[in-house]
């Protein structure tokens, strides 16, 4: 048998006794920002399926990671984040040295959501996406992390969660009414794509007094795309669903907000299904 | 004299008859179905049509081979490549939905037919050229990034890497081969935006903007 014993230099106690001492120091509120993942991950059990989310939108995380692992439309829409109960501070140290001054920025206050659904076999059979997705969606609520959302079947083999609630400045849940729920009108039939989204864009950030604008759209692809469109006093979303079905594509939505500058990000992709290659590298098949 | 069995001669028959039947027809098959060896991209305008659309570049885009072949009438179609990256994301930005699969919009041109732009036709009838296509983020992105980014951890210039497969129809419209893989980057500077389409050539814009 042999024993070891370890001394310890006096150089390694003194760093020691420093390091607990500048620990005992430090401010007792410290932020720990979560480790965040690129992407959720789904695995697969007898009966159910595991998603992993770890994000500061964790219920986004986990839908994209979900409609990929199956191929199945489903949209986003952030509600409108506003107190410090669902934002943190994520201002970079060396930027706030720089800019003593300035307000800062943040993040949505989102951590670890993990949740058990019963598995989808057929992503075809709505049935089981919706005991599916509904499963999430109650598991979500009461994960602690922010927003309330609901489920709705927005059209054919089409789902969206919808932010719905948001926590007031002393920490109680309140309802928010979607700002796609505005209503809004299309003048004239014939139009490209493009010039659809910007007028639904433009009218929500006019009607609701809230900015919604561009994010990640393939602009390019929509301004060269036309067809009949028509809309009276419908709700954007049902006019944006219009637009990405007129465009003979598969396609999903997601409208993020960010508090700091209080605009919608109205983000447009391809609907893909998502296959991870033994290299770890994501692989995106269109839907389409 | 060798002499071969009844058998023998069955075989020897059934091989001959099918080295005539393929050979031909591998021909014909790759006749019918010339790709391009790439693609030759020129700078056209910005999406100046676009309020928020300075910051995007529009890339004039053709398809040739060392044999002269006529593509007109020909589908062009993207699809996404290898998955790609983006510097200018941050945990929790709003302007992005996955960061590491900036997307390509799985755009399809028709070789050589007319181009359409917002219903208003910008370019006829080019021989072996497809139209535009436009890389970049919009100015409402470029703002964003600009404003917020440092602060979130994020250091300019900062960039976004695109990977895109181009394929083409075949005349027969039984098969859709790939014949280009390329890369797109739009780099954010404080007060440029660079945006780059890769493929046979290199081809890069650089646009002054400064944020409001």
């Amino acid at each position: 048998m042999t024993t070891t014993k370890r001394v310890t230099p006096p150089l390694a106690m003194a760093l020691g006794n420093l390091l607990l001492i500048m620990n005992l120091t430090a401010p007792a509120q410290v932020t720990q920002k979560p480790r965040y993942t690129m992407h959720a991950t789904v695995t697969h059990q007898s009966h159910t399926a595991v998603v992993v989310a770890t994000d500061p939108r964790p219920l986004m995380q986990a839908t994209e990671a979900v409609a990929g692992e199956y191929g199945i439309l489903i949209d986003y829409e952030d509600p409108p984040y506003q107190s410090s109960y669902d934002r943190v501070d994520n201002t970079d140290p060396t930027w706030r040295t720089a800019h003593p001054g300035a307000p800062g920025v943040t993040r949505i206050a989102g951590a670890q959501f993990t949740c058990a659904f019963p598995e989808i076999v057929d992503p075809m059979n709505s049935a089981q996406r919706e005991d599916a997705l509904t499963t999430i969606l109650s598991e979500y609520s009461s994960s602690g992390n922010p927003g309330r959302f609901k489920l709705a079947t927005t059209g054919t083999n089409r789902l969206a969660f919808i932010g719905v609630g948001v926590r007031d400045d002393g920490g109680q849940m309140m309802t928010s009414a979607p700002i796609l729920d505005t209503p809004v009108t299309l003048v004239g039939n014939e139009h490209d794509l493009w010039s659809a989204l910007s007028a639904v864009m433009n009218q929500v950030t006019q009607e609701s007094g809230s900015k919604v604008v561009p994010g990640d759209v393939p602009v390019g692809f929509l301004a060269t795309t036309s067809s009949q469109l028509s809309a009276s006093g419908q709700p954007a979303r049902a006019v944006i669903l219009q637009i990405l079905n007129a465009s003979r594509r598969k396609l999903i939505y997601g409208l993020l907000y960010d508090p700091d500058v209080k605009t919608y990000f109205l983000n447009i992709i391809p609907a893909s299904r998502i296959v991870t290659g033994l290299d770890g590298e994501r692989r995106y098949y269109p839907l389409d | 004299m060798t002499h071969l069995s009844s058998r023998a001669h069955y075989v020897l028959l059934l091989c001959v008859m099918v080295a005539v039947l393929t050979a031909p027809t591998k021909a014909k098959a790759q006749d019918c179905c010339y790709i391009p060896q790439g693609e030759t991209d020129h700078v056209g305008p910005s999406l100046v049509q676009l309020a928020n659309g300075a910051t995007v570049q529009g890339f004039f885009m053709g398809v040739n081979n060392n044999l002269g072949t006529y593509f007109n009438g020909r589908l062009t179609e993207e699809g996404p490549g290898n998955q790609g990256s983006n510097t200018c994301w941050w945990n929790g930005a709003a302007n992005n939905l996955d960061p590491q699969h900036p997307a390509v919009s799985g755009g399809t041109w028709t070789v050589g037919s007319l181009i359409v732009w917002g219903g208003t036709v910008v370019q006829s009838n080019v021989y072996n050229t497809y139209g535009y296509d436009y890389v970049g983020v919009t100015t409402t992105a470029v703002d964003y990034v600009r404003t917020n980014g440092p602060g979130n951890h994020i250091a300019l210039p900062c960039t976004y890497t695109i990977y895109q497969i181009m394929y083409i129809s075949c005349p027969d419209e039984q098969d859709t081969p790939d014949y280009a893989y390329n890369t797109h980057t739009d780099t954010i500077y404080a007060k440029q935006v660079v945006n780059c389409r890769i493929s046979n050539d290199d081809v890069c814009e650089t646009t002054n903007y400064v944020t409001p």
